[in-house]
Parts: structure tokens; sequence; C-alpha cells
């Protein structure tokens, strides 16, 4: 080997470390940089909270305040202030839109003010009204000894080191409570998403799995198959965004005539069925040929018919490779966003429903990067919730597929 | 009392009749499977008719309504405010950030599999494919969350050191960057299937000729695997184009173009059929389907080109050999 040989196979063999150092790198960075910004905002009051924020106002009726006095939590910090008569605490904060809040820390079980009831005009007047850790109080109203209504809190530019000690000295009763349950949660995308990956999933595997059975068992080496072929490989060619103009010009009427309008979760699942089919194809069929012939040939020498043979044999022994490609439709499902944005909409929901619009996980991350100001803590803390579930699945995935090759050795 | 003769009888009408249900059993259902396969199969005819069917409206439509298809497909401005679409630069910023994203990924992704296949061995060999599948299985607004937060930032300071001064960081350039890093799993993961394809006897007959290992894998294994390779480059390239999301939230949606300036927004198919969408009827909706049908035909006639120069490559290949 002469000396210039070797320079140049050390520097070709650089490179490659190089590329793939780039690689690694950059995963690297993309983990750092979701978690750094969503990690410490990602608790349970975002994970399962509401994503849009409610004001409450509530009224106390006639209740007298007992004479109990409330033993505050050792655990409380320096910023907190306890109303030992009330029996919680609060603490000055800046929320996400820079603002001062008074973000209640503690409440206790018996505290007066868990009994009070909306009255709001709405659905829900004289429901029984949230107060609990997580809130943002800004004004109380109470009635003092002379019978005179005084209102306290954060609307009156009033420290909670101010107004909390008043209430306790002055309040007899307490007459109306303003809040705010804040925000910024996922709990109603999370729920879409889960509704999204149960319907899709209902849809898009008995045709993955039967189109499936006919690739393996019944196409014969003809034109028609390897139409059939080419067509579903070109089908996992076409980009998810045109999916969602196929949601909406090809599926949108047919739901329509079940009475179903405008964007939806069943929209959605639809379009995501039909982007599925070629995944699930591929890996059924996969799995079916690694099935050894000589079972369905002991099936069918022992009298079981082609269709007892396929369902109580084949289709069995392919299990694995089915729950697998199974688990890859529903990490698509959670990655995807493009497909949905037109056939489910853009509107976040606390509460989804299946025949209205709502946004899943991967959505809702885009909605919150556009605009003027980007809400890039949130959307990261979704970001790790997505990149958890998907690199969980493909992990399983891996490990099944691994499990069952030990199986066929042994 | 039941003869023999009558239990052989009556039990073959029995079998006859199980035999006669049995069978319709394997016929219904193989029928099912078939439709099941056909049906499968038409899902990516109907979305081409349906797709173009409604996206030809826009330039069929009554005259005060209409699109011109001329300033369509050649226009330089997009207005959506005032009217105007036109879709020309936008397909020239598509190709652009699109191949050169690929082409920036297919290098890195060549040395990477010929690390990943001949150079690394055992358990690093093993890190370095989980990583390519990690960044495979990441979804693209993951990236995009990324490339609005970290590639704009980088491009920015770049420009800032060039005394450029960018849009946040918005431009061609983040675009390219971020295509490249999602194109880079596909074609890795391609090119690494092909090279491990190569038969064993090509490796060893250029070890025998005295070829270093290192001359063996990039004289002789990465051109005989060219055909995965160029499989993986066209995978890759079908994603850039229709990448939708994450390209939409960092390239800045000019209005004009093309641009030529790496540094300057941009505007991609997939983010003008983005963009707005609160609009759900009217004109400005049903563009968007138009747009989406000049996609398919970049994607296709893209396919169709990468596809001719791999013919000519493996022929000139076999003259070779």
């Amino acid at each position: 080997m002469t000396r210039i040989r070797k320079i140049k196979d050390t520097v070709m063999q650089s490179l490659t470390w190089l590329a793939s150092g780039i690689s690694a790198w950059v995963l690297v960075a993309i983990l750092v940089f979701i978690f750094s910004n969503g990690w410490k905002l990602l608790d349970r009051t975002v994970l399962l909270g509401d994503y849009h924020a409610r004001n409450i106002v509530s009224g106390f009726g006639d209740i007298q305040t007992a004479d109990v006095v409330f033993t505050p939590p050792a655990s409380l910090g320096d910023d907190e202030v306890a109303s030992t008569r009330y029996g919680f605490a609060v603490r000055d904060e800046i929320d996400k839109e820079k603002n001062h809040v008074h973000t209640i820390t503690w409440v206790d079980d018996r505290s007066p003010l868990r009994n009070g009831t909306i009255t709001t005009a709405g659905p829900t007047q004289g429901h029984k009204a949230p107060f609990d850790a997580g809130m943002n109080i800004n004004k109380l109203v109470f009635i003092d000894a002379s019978g005179e209504e005084v209102s306290v809190g954060r609307f009156k530019q009033q420290t909670p080191q101010e107004w909390i000690p008043l209430l306790d000295s002055e309040a007899k009763q307490i007459a109306e409570f303003h809040g705010k349950v804040p925000g910024g949660g996922m709990r109603g995308s999370l729920i879409a998403t889960l509704m999204l990956i149960g319907l899709s999933l209902f849809f898009s595997v008995p045709i993955g799995i039967f189109a499936a059975i006919y690739l393996y068992a019944i196409a014969k080496q003809n034109r028609l198959t390897t139409f059939v072929r080419s067509s579903i490989e070109l089908l996992a060619g076409v980009p998810s965004i045109i999916f969602s103009m196929m949601g909406i010009t090809l599926i949108f009427p047919i739901i329509r005539l079940f009475g179903l309008s405008g964007q939806s979760i069943i929209l959605g699942s639809l379009t995501m069925a039909v982007l599925l089919l070629p995944v699930l194809i591929r890996q059924t069929e996969e799995a079916l040929r690694s099935v050894p012939p000589s079972y369905a040939q002991a099936s069918l020498a022992l009298g079981a018919t082609q269709t007892e043979t396929l369902f109580r044999v084949v289709l069995p022994a392919a299990r694995n490779g089915i729950f697998s490609a199974c688990l890859l439709a529903v990490s698509r499902i959670i990655g995807e966003s493009a497909a949905l944005i037109f056939t489910m909409g853009t509107a976040i929901q606390d509460s989804p429903a299946v025949t209205s619009g709502a946004t899943s996980l991967a959505v809702q991350i885009y909605v919150l990067m556009g605009g003027e100001n980007p809400n890039f803590e949130l959307a990261s803390a979704i970001s790790i919730v997505i990149l958890i579930l998907v690199l969980a699945l493909n992990l399983t995935v891996k490990v099944v597929s691994a499990l069952s090759d030990k199986k066929g050795k042994a | 009392m039941e003869t023999a003769k009558d239990f052989f009888t009556s039990s073959d009408v029995k079998f006859a009749a199980i035999r006669k249900r049995r069978r319709r059993t394997d016929v219904l259902f193989k029928s099912l499977f078939r439709i099941a396969g056909i049906v499968a199969a038409m899902m990516v005819i109907l979305i081409i008719i349906f797709v173009t069917s409604r996206g030809v409206r826009p330039f069929l439509g009554s005259a005060e309504e209409r699109v011109d298809l001329k300033v369509f497909l050649t226009g330089s401005r997009w207005r959506a405010d005032q009217g105007i679409y036109g879709l020309g630069f936008v397909i020239i910023n598509t190709l652009i950030v699109s191949v050169t994203g690929g082409l920036l990924a297919l290098p890195l992704a060549i040395l990477s599999a010929v690390l990943i296949t001949r150079i690394a061995k055992g358990k690093l060999s093993v890190l370095l494919t989980t990583i390519v599948e990690t960044l495979a299985a990441i979804p693209s607004v993951v990236y995009g969350v990324f490339a609005a937060g970290k590639i704009t930032v980088l491009v920015r300071d770049l420009g800032n050191i060039f005394g450029i001064s960018t849009y946040g960081g918005n431009s061609s350039f983040a675009v390219i960057l971020l295509l490249a890093i999602m194109t880079y799993p596909t074609m890795t993961t391609l090119a690494v299937s092909g090279i491990r394809a190569v038969p064993k006897e090509l490796d060893f007959a250029s070890l025998a000729l005295g070829a270093t290992p290192t001359q063996t894998s990039f004289k002789v294994i990465v051109p005989a695997a060219r055909s995965s390779i160029a499989t993986g480059f066209t995978l890759g390239l079908g994603r850039a184009f229709g990448e939708a999301t994450a390209v939409s939230m960092i390239a800045g949606n000019a209005l004009t173009g093309p641009s030529w300036n790496p540094f300057d927004i941009t505007r991609t198919l997939t983010s003008t059929m983005l963009t707005g969408l609160h609009e759900t009827a009217g004109l400005d909706y049903e563009i968007r389907f138009s747009v989406g049908v000049v996609l398919m035909i970049v994607i296709v006639s893209m396919n169709l080109l990468v596809h001719a120069a791999k013919r000519r490559l493996e022929k000139k290949g076999s003259a070779i050999s």
C-alpha cells in the first residue's frame, strides 16, 4: 500500500465518520432543544388540563363562615400567602402572557370557598364551581361586620400580602369569587388523538389485512396483480397534504350522505385510513410470507378449507407481524399533521367529539407554532409526549420482531 | 332402524351440504379479499381523479372568478388578497429547496451507509443504525418546532456574520437545511440495504486484485448499489416536495419571486397550500387544490426524471462490466 493510498483511505474513512457524526449531532440537538424547552412545563396540568382558559364567577349564597382555623401545610414557601380562615394559599406569579396572577397553591378540603356555585348565565349556571390549586384568583367579594360588600384581590392591584390578611380579619361572609382556570393544556388533543387512532385502525386494519391476504394467497402473476402492487406502491409515495385534499374531495361527499358535515374526527380518520393502507398491506404481507408454507399445507391436508386455514393457521402464525404493522400505523397517526389540518380543522377543542372538528397532538403543535408569537414551550412539551409515544412504539416493534425471530430459530 | 346403506347415503348428503357450504365460504372470502385489494389499488387513481377535477375548477369558472392558467403557471406574484395567483416562482422555489436539500443529504447518506455496513462493527453499527431509525421516526411537526427554534436562529446568526439581514432566519437556506435533515434517514436506509445486497463476490474480487477495503467500498460496492441509492434519492425527494407543516413554519411565505438569495424568505407549493387556512370557501380555498395538482405533477415528473437517469446509469454500468 503506497503512502498516498493510505492517506486517501484515511480521508475517506474520516469522511464517513464525519457524516455519521453530523447525523448523531443533529439528533442530539433536536432532543436537547425539545426537552430543554418543554420539560419544565410538562406537568399534570399541562398534560391533562384544558387548552382554553375559563373564567369562573361563583356565588356563595348565605353560607356563613364557620369559626374554623385552618393550618396551612408546612411545605408552603415564603412567597405563598395563606388564609387561615378560608383554608387556601396563593402565590404571585407571572403567567405566559407576562401578567401578574395570583395562583392558588393550596386548598384545604373543608375550605368554605369550595361550596360556590357558578352564577354566570349559561348551561353551567348553578353547577358547583371549581376552586382548586392551579386556578387564579382575580377578585373576592366579602361582606364585612357592617354589612358592606368589600372587594379585594389582584384586580385592585393588591398583592396577596395585602389582601389576604384583610380577608382574614374583616370578612364575615364570602359573597363572590372571580377566578380563572388557566389554559395551555393538551388534554383535548390527547383525547382526539386517541379517538383518531381507534377509528383509523377500525377502518383501515380490516381492508389492509384483507388486501394483504389477496396479494399473498390469491393474486396470480398477472397484469392485474402488477397493477395492484404498483398502485399501492404509488399510494405510499403520495404526500400527506394530498391525502388531506382527497379527504375533502372524495370522502367528505360520502360521509355527507350519512348526515355528517364539515371537518370532523370521522373525516380525519377515514383519510388516515387510506393513508395507512400501504404501510399495513406491506407489513402484513411480509408477515404472512414469513409463515412457513408447511403450516398451510398441513392444515389443508387435514381437510381444512382455505378460509379455515387462513383464519385459524396462517393469520395466527403471523400475528406478531400484524401487531407490529398496527403499531407502526399508530405511530404514523400520532405523528401525522398535514393530512389532518384540512380534514379535522385547526380549532383546538377541550372536549372533542367524533362528529366535529378537533386537533390531534401534532396538529395542536402546528397551530401553536403559527401566528406572530409561536408558543415554543407548549409546542415542545407536546413534542416530548409525541416523541416518547412514537419512539416507544418503534421500540416495541423492534422487540416484537426480535422475539419472533428468536422463536423462529428455536 | 337405519341400515348401513341408509347411513352412508344420509351422511353423504350431509357431507355434500357441508362441502357446499364450505366452498361457498371460501368463495365469499376470496371475493372479499379481492375487493379489498382492488379498493386499495383504486385509491391512488381516485385521488388523482378527484383532486384534479377539483383543481381545474378555478380555471373553468365564470369570467370574474376565473384564474388564467398561463398566469397561474408562470406568474411571479402570489397575492391571495388581491386575487393574483402566480405560482410559477413557487414551483421554481420548491424545486430549488427540495433538490438542494436532497443533494446535500445524499453524500452524507452514502458516507454514513458505508460506515454502517463496511467500517463499523457490532454494537457501533447497531448504534449508528438506531440513530438513523430514530431520525426517521421523528414526526415532521417536531422537526418543524426544532427548525423554527434552532435552524432559523443558526441561519440568522450566519446572516449577521455576512452582514445580511434575514427575516428572523426564515429563509430558503433554513428550509434547505431542514429538508436535508429530513431526507437523510430515508436515503441512508435505502443505501444501507442496497450495499448489503451487493454480492460478496464483488467484494472478494476487488480485494483479491489488491484494492484496499476503503477503495473497494467506494469504487466497487457503492457503484454496485447505485440502483438502491437512486431509489432512496427519489423517495427522499418525494418527501422533500411533499413536506408541508415543518416547511411552512420556516418558509416565510414570500409574495414574489423567485429569489436566488438563500437568506431571503421563500414559498413552497406545500406552504402555499397551508396559508390562510381559515377560508373554507371561495377561490382562495379552491386554488389550493390546483396547487395540489401541480405538486402531484412535480413529484411524478421528478420520479420519471430520476428513473430515466437511473436507467442511463445502469446502461453505463453494464457497458463497463
